[in-house]
């Protein structure tokens, strides 16, 4: 049956188990084995190439060689379930939480997820950014109501390590080194703006104003959510910022 | 909102300001505003990543995997660096912590 | 890039594989919408399995219609391969045997695809490495029975051709001879690499170095006997500077233009 053939060969491609598929192969010369090997290596090497490009930063971090062994372990675990190469590996993040050699690292999680959300929002759907003039037609009673529709490339993180300072720590070509501060957490957002994709770390109150923006509360009930967080929020320059960052589609109140 | 901390008057305001400051400002991220950090923007190459990320090709590659034979899981790249900052527990990361400390 | 977008490159037309634009957005999409002002462009596909034992993903093949409605391709093609099996996608074009009931499958999955996008799709004879204890049918035999029973196209990879010949020990004359000429819609020339020596030789399909000489050569004896064919060179990987990729799409022009007397001329991407 071709597809117990082609379940066998898969079988070869991904993990190199060639018990199964090596009687039904034959070679002109040399080892059997060698040949189906070459479709092992153009699989487990091409894949590893795919997430090297996704995570240049975990890479960096952990070395070549303990992430080419870390990439054999996750393909193993994670074959491909889309033809779409781009959108494989999202589940690097998870998969590290639980990958005890790089327990002692544990930023590495966290380093990944912003990783990954830096290619979803460089293939998210194209929208063109507000025109910040359009607001300026609402009538001021309106304003607390209105609601925003965030761009579909822009995604919010947070974590309890510093992942922003430390991926740009981690950039080639760097003018000057970040200083590093391991005792504080940061909390930032990944878009895309000009087809170049953009990342920012924020304060905690404009992740939370953000936050309640995309899920669809309005401008008033977001504001002071964040006004709630203890900081002084300052509603005119973030929003500012926001509109520069493109951060917004549309709004409708 | 009558029990609110904001007034409508404060929120418009604050649109409105946002808004001008909006049309006045060329709308780049390079310029980070404030006190929130601006990262991967200013770099020329800086989405070479995710420029090359995931691309298919119908090529071969070799007859090798990139496997490593004898080889230990111990991160050898930049955490060296930060693992000083960071109190690697006791075991597998041992290098790193002798080179930071 | 930019430089070749623009238009500057003396380049008819301009090949992609399918599955690196299946995005929502982004710049890859909008650099295609570029190079499309410009170019020509053909959809070569690295990831429908029309080998599949299991038919083709309904979802794979809406995705790839949407591209083929907006780009409006000139050629569309595929591989004679398969790489999804039980949901799981391999990212490799994995070889077929040559059985009645692989034909069968093919065949079924062909005709799905072309009635789909409606339109010929182009089969791209594979690069490979082994051979099946089952199969009963040689790769021009079978290539020659899938045009004619689904109506596809072929795209003859004279490197592959040549790879496959080294590796399994065939004849590539008589190949050649083998396969219907009429259903040749386009070429493929790359670059192989040697690996390992005597008994272990295998020859690889890198697509990262110049044409090899009995690849030119076969090139060659492949036009005099189908007259001239829109000619592409694949070069994926150890990618060099614009101009010898320059420099060997002129050398198959040369080749070309020899062949092409009294006929139209065809481009070389």
């Amino acid at each position: 049956m071709l597809h117990d053939l082609q379940r066998e060969f898969s079988d070869v491609a991904l993990t190199n188990s060639v018990a199964a598929l090596l009687p039904q192969v034959t070679a002109s010369r040399g080892s059997r084995k060698r040949r189906l090997g070459v479709y092992h290596a153009n699989t487990v090497n091409s894949l590893t190439d795919v997430l090297s490009a996704a995570y240049p930063v975990v890479q960096r971090i952990v070395g070549d060689r303990f992430f080419n062994g870390l990439a054999k372990e996750f393909i193993e675990m994670h074959p491909p379930r889309q033809p779409t190469l781009f959108r494989y590996g999202g589940a690097l993040a998870d998969f590290l939480g639980g990958f005890v050699p790089a327990k002692d690292l544990p930023y590495l999680v966290d380093v990944a997820r912003l990783e990954w959300a830096r290619i979803d929002a460089y293939f998210a759907a194209d929208r063109t950014p507000l025109d910040p003039q359009r607001l300026a037609d609402v009538p001021p009673e309106q304003i607390g109501d209105l609601k925003f529709i965030v761009q579909p490339a822009h995604q919010l993180l947070e974590s309890a390590f510093p992942i922003f300072t430390i991926w740009a720590m981690n950039q080639p070509n760097l003018d000057s080194v970040p200083e590093i501060n391991f005792t504080h957490g940061e909390c930032g957002f990944v878009s895309r703006l000009d087809n170049i994709v953009i990342q920012r770390a924020l304060s905690i109150d404009t992740l939370t104003w953000l936050g309640a923006l995309a899920e669809g509360k309005s401008l008033g009930a977001a504001t002071e959510l964040a006004m709630g967080c203890g900081a002084a929020f300052d509603l005119q320059n973030t929003l500012r910022q926001q509109l520069a960052d493109g951060t917004f589609s549309d709004f409708h109140v | 909102m009558s029990d609110s901390k904001l007034s409508t008057f404060s929120l418009a305001a604050a649109v409105a300001g946002a808004v001008s400051m909006a049309a006045m400002t060329i709308p780049s991220t390079a310029s980070a505003a404030g006190k929130e950090k601006c990262y991967g923007v200013s770099k020329a190459g800086e989405n070479g990543c995710a420029n090359a990320a995931g691309t298919h090709s119908c090529a071969g590659q070799s007859t090798a995997a990139y496997d490593n034979g004898e080889w230990k899981l111990v991160a050898e790249g930049s955490c060296v660096e930060m693992g000083g900052l960071l109190e690697p527990s006791d075991g597998i990361n041992e290098d790193a912590k002798m080179k930071a400390g | 890039m930019s430089t070749f977008a623009a238009g500057a490159a003396d380049t008819a037309w301009v090949e992609i594989h399918s599955e690196n634009f299946f995005a929502l957005g982004g710049p890859r999409l909008a650099q295609l919408e570029d190079v499309r002002s410009h170019y020509a462009i053909s959809c070569h596909g690295v990831g429908l399995s029309l080998g599949s034992a299991q038919g083709v993903d309904p979802d794979h093949l809406a995705t790839l219609r949407g591209l083929v409605d907006r780009f409006e391709p000139a050629l569309v093609s595929e591989h004679l391969s398969f790489s999804v099996v039980d949901d799981i996608y391999v990212n490799d074009l994995l070889p077929l045997p040559y059985t009645e009931e692989a034909l069968e499958v093919v065949v079924r999955n062909v005709g799905h695809t072309q009635d789909a996008l409606g339109r010929q799709i182009l089969m791209e004879n594979p690069s490979s490495y082994l051979t099946f204890v089952d199969s009963v049918l040689t790769e021009w035999d079978f290539l020659t029975e899938l045009s004619q029973r689904s109506g596809c196209g072929l795209l003859l990879d004279v490197n592959n051709i040549y790879v496959s010949a080294q590796n399994n020990g065939f004849d590539t004359g008589t190949y050649l001879d083998g396969i219907p000429g009429d259903a040749v819609g386009e070429i493929h020339l790359a670059g192989h690499a040697i690996d390992g020596s005597g008994e272990d030789r295998l020859l690889i399909d890198t697509h990262g170095d110049v044409v090899a000489d009995p690849v030119w050569a076969l090139y060659q004896q492949t036009l005099e006997k189908l007259g001239p064919r829109p000619t592409l060179i694949e070069w994926d990987t150890n990618i060099p500077e614009l101009e010898i990729l320059l420099a060997e799409a002129h050398t198959a022009q040369r080749h070309l233009d020899a062949v092409s007397v009294a006929e139209d001329s065809s481009r070389v991407a």
